[in-house]
């Protein structure tokens, strides 16, 4: 599927958004983490995966979660990131993720439940990175098993779900009637989508 | 993103990054706090002598990551597990081991940060995006939509903090975090998708289709201070690094 | 259909598919080659659509259900009306050069092609000057400048002068008037804003809001015929097109001239009304990031009841220094004292329980996803009860004209709408002290007086208000004193009278003032003569 400018300059504007958004969060994580330990902390882990699903169910085209959510993290990288380069690495494995669970419908169903399972997958794919490169090989199993599960549950409920709440928001004011989430939604007919003025 | 006329920005955008990805995977890979240390310390000297950095910049930029730097540092020793207690207090544990790992993960942070502070203090975005279409084969539609998006980063963050001065005001205070996720993002959202689709308008009326098949006001090529730039910075990072296994 | 049409349209209808109704509707035009056409309308007319149009944005770019015939031309340059989302480079010369790369122009002819296009728009700067750092009025002379790169046949221009301040719009302008006179061109406007632009059109047509054509015809016959319905469409009408400013200044008996010369009488007899306690006291204020003094050494009384404009070149400080009132902005030297007491003492709740502010994008202040909400929130975190959140948000609901939309999220209302809610939000305390930052900008007359008449009936209850603002009638109507700043430092504090008449000082600051005085002025040089 060709990509349009349009969606082009959409997928880079939301990432750049997103990075700045994951910024400021990452600040506000480091004196959460060494208060409550970093088990507390990855409470807020979903958040960072939530480019991936705004993006692809507002563009619908294979690719757009995982170019979002790795263009947010070298946003993220390129703005001075702490997180240096295992923010542009874990972005580009929690995009994979993401980008699977979308895959898995073939590209074909944006319903929350696979929103969430993008936000779940994508805490999954943080996890391979994780286990694959950092420090994490140094905790216990219980503790990998508790993050997995902290952090699916996060990635679940602040990704998939938050996400699928920011887009409703964004469908009301009526921002998005020229992509293919509202294209679709036209399609299939809901007479009643239609903006009044504007 | 700008170029500062020193040495290392007149290098190829490309190969540059590269070559600090590599050191930033070789970081990963070590787990000694001391090779971690003169591996930053070569980042430093790099950023001085051919990076254009004067002590004064080093220490505005680096100074708010020497707070980072703490915090990692406790949250790694004071969580860790390990033999040798050196001290305890309710839920906080600090063992020797701990306190190494901490060293070494904050100091990567550290060498992080700084590795990417020297790409992005010596390069200008526009020839980084035309190194990415003229030596990684990257499509030119993606390129200057790249280039239209990254344009928003300060706007952005100009946003942002304008908001937080505005919620001041009306005693707005987030309670919940994910509201105040969907707070901030919704009008950074809003004014980011109406102000991509006219971008994109804008390009394509002045004729952008996005091919190969156009001229180039600025090209960027590869020369031979990339290579011994490259080759360079690899043979002193990884001699580092075994000379730890050799000591 | 013409076979013979150089550029326009036969029956064309236009529908985006999210609506129901046509936002084009059967609209036949023909344009001829070099013709100066202005197209009017009330916003969300189709105005904008119908260039999209006829530049072949859409369908191309933009997808919409189009039913009729369109004639292009092939060449066309089209200039849109946000200085920031038209460019996707960072530096002057890369802007321009985009143009040519799409055109396949070889490198090596690209820098004399550059430095032309650059002196054709005006663009008297460095060509390494990164695109971030221009001022509004700049950047649309970069746009012209891109567009021109494009070797256009035709020029289309979509409101390009909204969002700039009346300085640079007068220059846009008188750039376009010149370049037209030299080239020949042929230019399709869309604009809202009439003064100096419809002098040189040499045709006008109107469209009504169900985006129909209702009139064209020459300027001054549709303005004269269509008065009316130009003024509920919310156009900024000309000061005094038709008539001539030549004919005002040299004849004493012109209606106009007899018009303003009492005018002006009025203003100078007119006792300003002088306020009660001071509000606001400021003493030997600095203001300032890092080692950069953004207003210095400021010493300024704000009395009970008063309306202050702060007015001054962009870059003079105004912002910052109105920021600085609502305590946005930390004082590097010097003390402000709010009703007496230091600013800096004053707990955040109390302090914006007296002091609201109203930003100029008012999306960034939104809280709430209702508008009732939004109004409500301050009453809700303090605790009010029921009864009282609903009869004070329902009294300003009605004020401001909103209870129709009291459902309704925030981010969908229309611009007018979101800057009165933005500022029906800082009213649930009744403040004492409301200030403002360019309340007006980019509002067409129609809304734009709307608020300004909101204001008045709230200064006339007691509140203080403090603007930031460009337009100078707006100043001289219906503020008690003005704050002309230059450079970060005050050159001018008090009524609008003695600075509209001090002709070294607006010069100074190029200040343009109201008609009135610039007959005084001119008549004065007259004499000279």
């Amino acid at each position: 599927m060709k990509w349009k400018m349009k969606e082009i300059v959409l997928t880079v504007i939301l990432a750049v958004a997103c990075g700045v958004i994951y910024l400021g969060w990452s600040t506000l994580w480091i004196p959460i983490s060494a208060l409550v330990g970093p088990m507390g902390a990855h409470f807020m882990f979903g958040i960072w995966v939530i480019a991936s699903p705004i993006t692809a169910c507002i563009i619908r085209k294979p690719g757009a979660a995982f170019i979002s959510e790795t263009a947010a993290a070298a946003v993220e990288l390129l703005t001075g990131s702490h997180f240096g380069l295992s923010a542009l690495m874990v972005g580009v494995f929690q995009g994979i993720g993401a980008e699977i669970a979308f895959a898995l419908f073939r590209y074909k169903r944006y319903h929350v439940s696979v929103l969430m399972l993008s936000g779940a997958l994508a805490a999954c794919g943080s996890m391979a990175y994780n286990l694959l490169a950092n420090g994490f090989s140094y905790y216990t199993a219980e503790v990998l098993v508790s993050t997995l599960v902290i952090q699916v549950i996060s990635g679940i409920l602040l990704g998939g779900l938050l996400a699928k709440v920011v887009v409703g928001s964004l469908v009301k004011t009526g921002v998005l009637d020229q992509y293919e989430i509202m294209k679709e939604r036209r399609k299939q007919g809901h007479a009643d989508e239609y903006v009044s003025g504007l | 993103m700008k170029g500062n006329h020193s040495w290392l920005s007149s290098l190829n955008p490309a190969c540059k990054l590269f070559a600090h990805l590599l050191v930033m995977f070789m970081l990963m890979a070590i787990s000694d706090f001391r090779e971690t240390l003169a591996i930053w310390l070569l980042a430093v000297a790099i950023g001085i002598s051919i990076g254009g950095w004067r002590i004064s910049y080093l220490l505005k930029r680096l100074l708010p990551y020497f707070g980072f730097f703490v915090m990692i540092f406790w949250m790694m020793a004071a969580f860790g597990k390990g033999e040798e207690t050196i001290w305890s207090w309710a839920w906080f544990h600090v063992t020797k081991e701990s306190v190494s790992h901490g060293l070494t993960i904050s100091l990567r942070m550290l060498g992080f940060v700084t590795y990417g502070l020297l790409f992005t203090s010596t390069t200008d975005l526009t020839s980084f995006i035309m190194s990415l279409i003229h030596q990684c084969r990257l499509s030119p539609k993606w390129a200057y939509g790249l280039l239209a998006g990254f344009r928003f980063i300060p706007l952005f963050q100009s946003e942002l903090s304008q908001m937080k001065a505005a919620h001041k005001i009306r005693g707005y205070k987030q309670k919940n975090s994910w509201k105040a996720f969907a707070r901030y993002s919704l009008p950074l959202f809003t004014q980011g998708i109406r102000k991509s689709e006219r971008i994109a308008i804008a390009m394509e009326a002045r004729g952008f289709t996005g091919s190969r098949d156009r001229t180039y006001y600025q090209t960027t090529k590869l020369a031979g201070k990339d290579f011994v730039y490259f080759i360079g910075l690899m043979v002193v990072v990884f001699g580092v690094w075994m000379a730890g296994f050799v000591l | 259909m013409q076979t013979n049409m150089y550029l326009g349209c036969n029956h064309l209808s236009v529908r985006f598919y999210q609506h129901r109704k046509k936002i084009v509707d059967d609209i036949t035009l023909s344009i001829h080659p070099g013709e100066k056409l202005l197209i009017l309308g009330p916003s969300g007319c189709g105005k904008s659509t119908l260039i999209s149009a006829l530049s072949g944005i859409i369908p191309e770019f933009l997808d919409a259900e189009v039913t009729g015939e369109v004639v292009r031309r092939e060449r066309a340059g089209v200039m849109f009306q946000d200085p920031d989302s038209q460019f996707c480079m960072l530096h002057v010369d890369e802007e321009i050069a985009f143009s040519l790369e799409n055109r396949r122009i070889p490198r090596g002819k690209m820098d004399e092609m550059i430095s032309d296009v650059m002196d054709k728009a005006g663009l008297n700067i460095d060509k390494r000057t990164s695109i971030e750092s221009l001022s509004g009025g700049m950047k649309q002379r970069l746009a012209l400048a891109c567009i021109l790169a494009l070797d256009p046949e035709v020029l289309f221009f979509d409101e390009p002068t909204a969002q700039l301040d009346p300085q640079g719009r007068i220059e846009i302008f008188e750039l376009l008037k010149n370049l037209s006179r030299q080239t020949g061109q042929t230019m399709v406007f869309v604009e809202h804003v009439l003064d100096g632009c419809i002098e040189w059109m040499d045709r006008v047509i109107l469209l009504n809001k169900d985006g129909r054509m209702i009139g064209s015809g020459k300027p001054e016959e549709v303005l004269r015929e269509f008065d009316a319905e130009i003024k509920e469409a919310g156009i900024w009408r000309p000061k005094l097109f038709p008539v001539k400013w030549n004919d005002v200044v040299e004849n004493h008996d012109h209606p106009v001239s007899a018009e303003l010369t009492r005018f002006i009488e009025t203003r100078s007899e007119e006792h300003r009304f002088v306020g009660g306690n001071p509000m606001i006291r400021v003493e030997d204020a600095t203001i300032g990031y890092g080692k950069k003094a953004i207003v210095q050494d400021l010493n300024l009384t704000i009395h009970k009841g008063e309306w202050i404009s702060i007015v001054g070149k962009n870059g003079s400080g105004k912002s910052t220094f109105l920021k600085s009132l609502a305590r946005l902005e930390s004082l590097r030297k010097g003390k402000i004292y709010f009703l007496e007491k230091e600013l800096s003492k004053w707990p955040d709740v109390e302090l914006y329980e007296k002091a609201g502010f109203v930003f100029q994008n008012p999306e960034l202040q939104f809280i709430a996803d209702m508008v009732f909400e939004e109004i409500a929130f301050g009453g809700r975190q303090r605790n009010w009860t029921e009864e009282q959140i609903q009869e004070k948000t329902h009294q300003l609901l009605r004020e401001f004209g909103l209870e129709a939309h009291r459902d309704a999220h925030p981010f969908t209302l229309s611009l007018g709408q979101k800057r009165r809610l933005s500022v029906a939000t800082m009213l649930l305390f009744d403040q004492d002290v409301l200030l403002l930052d360019e309340p007006t900008f980019g509002q067409d007359e129609k809304t734009a007086k709307e608020l300004i008449k909101k204001l008045k009936e709230r200064q006339a209850q007691g509140t203080t208000i403090i603007m930031v603002t460009h337009d100078m009638n707006l100043v001289d109507q219906c503020s008690d004193k003005v704050l002309l700043l230059k450079n970060g430092k005050a050159a001018y504090y008090g009524t609008p009278y003695s600075l509209f008449m001090n002709e070294v000082l607006l010069e100074d600051s190029s200040l343009v003032p109201p008609l009135h005085y610039k007959l005084v002025h001119a008549r004065k040089e007259l004499s000279l003569v």
